[in-house]
C-alpha cells in the first residue's frame, strides 16, 4: 500500500498547500480560531513578502521569468517550513536538558499515523495531534543511554456506517502501534480515537 | 578566508604536548559532515534552512544564465559553530527506507561525533531534527 500524497496536513486537518492559497485573503473564521492555521499564516507570510520581492526583481527582468521549477520550489520551502513549526523529542529527555538534540517535527509522526488509520477499511483519519507524555521523564542514570521518547496521540476519525466501530478502532490503534514504532521509534502511552463523524460511500 | 571562517581545532589532555594542528577551514568541516550525513543509512536528504533555500535557488537562477556559477555543496543545511572549544552541529534530515527515524538520528549523531574527532575537534552538541519521513510501499 501506497502511502498517499506529499501534502502536509496540520494538526486540524488542512492541507499546507490550502492555506498557501488563501494566504493573502484575509482568515476565515476556521483560521481566526484554530492556532494550527494562526501559526501556518504567520510563517507563510514571511515567505510570501520574501516570494514577492522575488517576483517584484523578476519582473523588471524578462530572463528571469519565473517557472514552474521555481514555483515547485518555493512550495517544497513552504511545505519544509511549516514542518519546522512543532519539533518532538526522538529520546526522552532528561531531567536537566532543554532542548532535545535528536528531534522529529510533529507534521512527519502525524503523517504516519494518518496513514496507518487510513489503512484501515472503512476508517478515515482526520484530526490528529501528538504530544509528548512529560509523566515519563527518564529516570535511569546518569551515564545510561537514554531511551525513546514517550508520546500520547489523538486522533479523530470518520467511520462507515456498515463498520463495526468497536472493531474499526480497535484495527485502527494495532496499525498505529505497529507503524509508529517501526518508522519513529517513539513509545506511544496512550491512543486516544474519537469517532467524530460516520458516513456512507 | 577570515578568521571568522575557520574552525580552531582544540587540544584534549593528552594532545597538550603535540605541535598544534592547523585551522580548519569552516566549509571544509561543513563539507565533510555534509557527506557523513548524507552516506548514512537511512537519510534521504538534507533539508536546507529558509535562507539557504533560497541561496539554492538564486544559484539555479545563476545557472541557467551563466554555466560558471557554484554548484550546490553537500554542506548546505548543515550548521557550525564553536562552543566552549567544542564544535556544535544542527542539521534536519530526511528519512526514507526501513530504518526508524529515531536509529536514523542516532546514526548521524555517531557518524558527525567521529568525523568531527578525525579532524582533531572536539564533537559538541549534535543536534539532528527529522522534518520528513518518505513514503514507503507497506
Amino acid at each position: 500500500m501506497a502511502i498517499a500524497g506529499d501534502q502536509p496536513r496540520l494538526p486540524c486537518g488542512r492541507l499546507v498547500d490550502d492555506v498557501w492559497d488563501r494566504i493573502d485573503a484575509p482568515p476565515t473564521a476556521h483560521e481566526q480560531s484554530c492556532e494550527f492555521c494562526t501559526e501556518a499564516r504567520g510563517r507563510l507570510a514571511r515567505l510570501a513578502e520574501a516570494t514577492a520581492e522575488l517576483r517584484l526583481n523578476d519582473d523588471q527582468d524578462p530572463a528571469m521569468q519565473i517557472g514552474v521549477g521555481v514555483k515547485s520550489a518555493i512550495m517544497q520551502i513552504a511545505r519544509t517550513e511549516i514542518r519546522r513549526s512543532r519539533i518532538l523529542p526522538l529520546e526522552r529527555p532528561a531531567h536537566h536538558e532543554v532542548e532535545a538534540s535528536l528531534a522529529i517535527s510533529e507534521q512527519a509522526v502525524t503523517a504516519v499515523i494518518r496513514a496507518a488509520a487510513d489503512t484501515v477499511p472503512g476508517l478515515r483519519a482526520r484530526r490528529c495531534t501528538v504530544d509528548l507524555d512529560t509523566s515519563r521523564t527518564m529516570e535511569t542514570a546518569p551515564n545510561a543511554p537514554p531511551e525513546p521518547a514517550v508520546v500520547i496521540v489523538e486522533l479523530r476519525v470518520a467511520v462507515a456506517v456498515h463498520v463495526s466501530i468497536l472493531e474499526a478502532v480497535a484495527a485502527c490503534r494495532a496499525r498505529i502501534e505497529e507503524r509508529m514504532s517501526r518508522r519513529t521509534g517513539l513509545i506511544i502511552s496512550a491512543i486516544n480515537i474519537t469517532v467524530e463523524d460516520l458516513y456512507d460511500d | 578566508m577570515t578568521d571568522s571562517a575557520r574552525v580552531r581545532p582544540v587540544e584534549s589532555p593528552s594532545q597538550a604536548g603535540d605541535p598544534p594542528v592547523d585551522d580548519l577551514p569552516k566549509e571544509d568541516l561543513a563539507a565533510a559532515t555534509g557527506r557523513a550525513i548524507l552516506q548514512t543509512a537511512g537519510v534521504a536528504a538534507i533539508e536546507p534552512s529558509l535562507a539557504q533555500a533560497f541561496h539554492q535557488m538564486q544559484r539555479t537562477a545563476q545557472r541557467l544564465l551563466n554555466s560558471a556559477a557554484p554548484a550546490e555543496s553537500v554542506a548546505d543545511g548543515v550548521r557550525l559553530s564553536e562552543h566552549d572549544g567544542r564544535v556544535d552541529v544542527t542539521v534536519e534530515i530526511a528519512v526514507s527506507g526501513d530504518r526508524s527515524a529515531l536509529a536514523v538520528a542516532r546514526s548521524v549523531r555517531d557518524n558527525v561525533s567521529v568525523t568531527i574527532a578525525d579532524t582533531g575537534l572536539h564533537p559538541g552538541r549534535i543536534a539532528v531534527s527529522v522534518l520528513r519521513l518518505d513514503e514507503l510501499d507497506d
